[in-house]
């Protein structure tokens, strides 16, 4: 396996001055082809500032960030949106993260139509098969999201992502506002798709309830550092940093 | 949800009542030389024909040159609904770009937009409008559609900078962003659609402040010219006459006062619609 995304002292600083502290103060990471990374801590520790830099939504203010071999921190134009092809994002709330006022297979549609990826009869067709992909069906392309359930629309968002064929998806606390029963059927979603299209995961949550069926790796984040990564499967047997098992402690003991 | 705002407010009695008086006065005024039974100009018998009290032959009486009232006002309903819809489009129009683009693009477009429309808006509008008509004289109608239109551009673009950079905000932007949408997609694709229903609200209301705005310039002179009918100057014909023929303000008052006032309730229930948002219709 060869490393898709490495990230050197990477560090985000939304510009409060010296009196506060950068979200993100020196993180660096590797992530492989086709794992899963999962990036772990509690809220304002800075694990959405740095999925939202490697995505160029937020300027990095320090640190290298290599996709593929080629350094993105500096991407801008052209450069920049062939690199949104191949990295795509799935937000908390997808209540949110939808436009209200745009039908489903508008929305779907859009990143084909940016990327001009299909003639308009062909995208039609890949609208479909990407709802069909995702457990919805053709008849949903004329429905506004508000007319579906949480974990539908959660899937409207994944959908969204897939129809530009990318190649990494930053799954910024995907499932965290699902209830138990949705949030499994759309991790197992995530991993069949995982396996189907050989994506490659930064999965960003606050508690580790999820982690355990999806993860390859951990990294634990606290005060805009990371302070453990670890095998998934060592991370949970032996936790290493005082976050790590503060984080396993809160897990609620409820099998699923 | 707002893609319902619309659907509500058709499924909103008054607002459908007044959106019907609105349409059947423009629908009037489109068609005033048809239904117009007389020449809204011809004085056919200024002596005999003179101030006569409203009849089957003319349903609003006649004024002091024995024209037609009925006629006037619907011919006047071109002229006045006609420059008030054209100033309308043009302040709405300038008003919703130039906020969108202080937003948009913030920087120096941002403070050179805001600071106009922060000494602009302190500036009274009638009476620079009075100024300017009284220094370049008596103005054609488009001229006048030009000076009130230009000059009410100034709360419609406060409200869509305002409404545009909370959008801009709002998850979806971001996620549009992260699919590689350009900047004038996002502007066009989500940003206008979202700003839509207050840009409806600030139009409606534009209507309801340009109608007695060409009404009062035509009335004390400034506006449209005789013999060319204008509410606003069939009042001034009329004034003289108030005690002894009521027929000649009463019929162009409330011309003026129902299309104002529907004008305001369109708003008001647009409002209504808006502030719906999210619950179920």
């Amino acid at each position: 396996m060869t490393a898709l995304l490495d990230i050197r002292d990477l560090v985000v600083d939304y510009g409060a001055g010296n009196a506060h502290p950068a979200a993100v103060d020196g993180v660096s990471l590797t992530i492989a082809r086709g794992e899963t990374l999962a990036l772990v801590g509690e809220s304002g520790s800075g694990k959405t500032s740095v999925g939202r830099a490697i995505l160029r939504l937020v300027e990095p203010a320090a640190g290298t960030m290599r996709f593929d071999g080629t350094d993105i921190s500096t991407l801008a134009g052209d450069a920049l949106r062939r690199f949104r092809r191949r990295a795509q994002v799935v937000f908390q709330d997808p209540k949110a993260s939808l436009d209200p006022r745009m039908r489903v297979g508008d929305i779907v549609r859009e990143g084909i139509a940016i990327h001009r990826l299909a003639s308009h009869a062909k995208g039609d067709l890949r609208v479909t098969h990407l709802l069909e992909e995702v457990g919805l069906s053709a008849a949903d392309v004329g429905r506004f999201p508000h007319e579906f359930s949480g974990g539908e629309r959660q899937r409207i968002a994944i959908a969204r992502a897939l129809a530009v064929e990318p190649e990494f998806l930053v799954l910024d606390e995907a499932v965290s506002a699902l209830d138990v029963l949705v949030r499994r059927q759309v991790l197992e979603l995530l991993a069949r798709l995982q396996a189907a299209r050989g994506l490659t995961y930064l999965f960003i949550a606050h508690d580790l309830a999820a982690v355990e069926r999806i993860a390859t790796r951990v990294a634990v984040m606290h005060a805009g550092r990371i302070v453990e990564t670890a095998e998934t499967a060592t991370l949970f047997s032996a936790p290493a940093s005082p976050e790590a098992q503060a984080l396993l402690a809160a897990i609620p003991k409820i099998p699923w | 949800m707002a893609g319902h705002t619309w659907r509500r407010l058709l499924a909103d009695r008054t607002a459908r009542a007044a959106a019907g008086v609105l349409g059947a006065a423009a629908l009037a005024a489109v068609l005033a030389p048809w239904i117009a039974g007389y020449d809204p100009t011809a004085q056919p018998d200024p002596v005999a024909l003179r101030l006569a009290a409203p009849s089957w032959q003319h349903p609003f009486g006649t004024d002091p040159f024995s024209r037609d009232v009925c006629s006037r006002v619907l011919h006047g309903a071109r002229i006045s609904l006609g420059v008030a819809a054209g100033a309308m489009l043009l302040s709405v129009t300038l008003g919703t770009t130039l906020g969108a683009l202080a937003a948009v693009l913030g920087g120096w477009v941002d403070g050179v937009v805001s600071a106009l429309v922060d000494v602009l808006i302190a500036m009274p509008r009638l009476l620079v409008v009075i100024a300017l008509v009284a220094t370049f004289g008596a103005l054609s109608p488009w001229w006048l559609v030009v000076l009130i239109g230009g000059s009410g551009w100034l709360t419609t673009a406060r409200i869509v900078r305002a409404e545009v950079r909370d959008h801009q905000q709002r998850e979806y932007v971001t996620a549009a962003r992260a699919l590689g949408a350009s900047r004038w997609r996002i502007v066009w694709r989500h940003l206008l659609p979202a700003v839509a229903p207050q840009v409806a609200v600030a139009a409606a209301l534009a209507l309801a402040a340009v109608i007695p705005l060409e009404a009062a310039l035509s009335f004390v002179g400034l506006g449209i010219q005789p013999p060319l009918p204008s509410w606003g100057n069939i009042l001034l014909d009329g004034s003289d006459y108030l005690t002894t023929a009521w027929w000649l303000v009463v019929f162009p008052m409330a011309a003026i006062t129902l299309t104002v006032g529907s004008a305001l309730v369109l708003a008001d229930r647009l409002r209504v619609a808006i502030a719906g948002e999210g619950r179920p219709s």
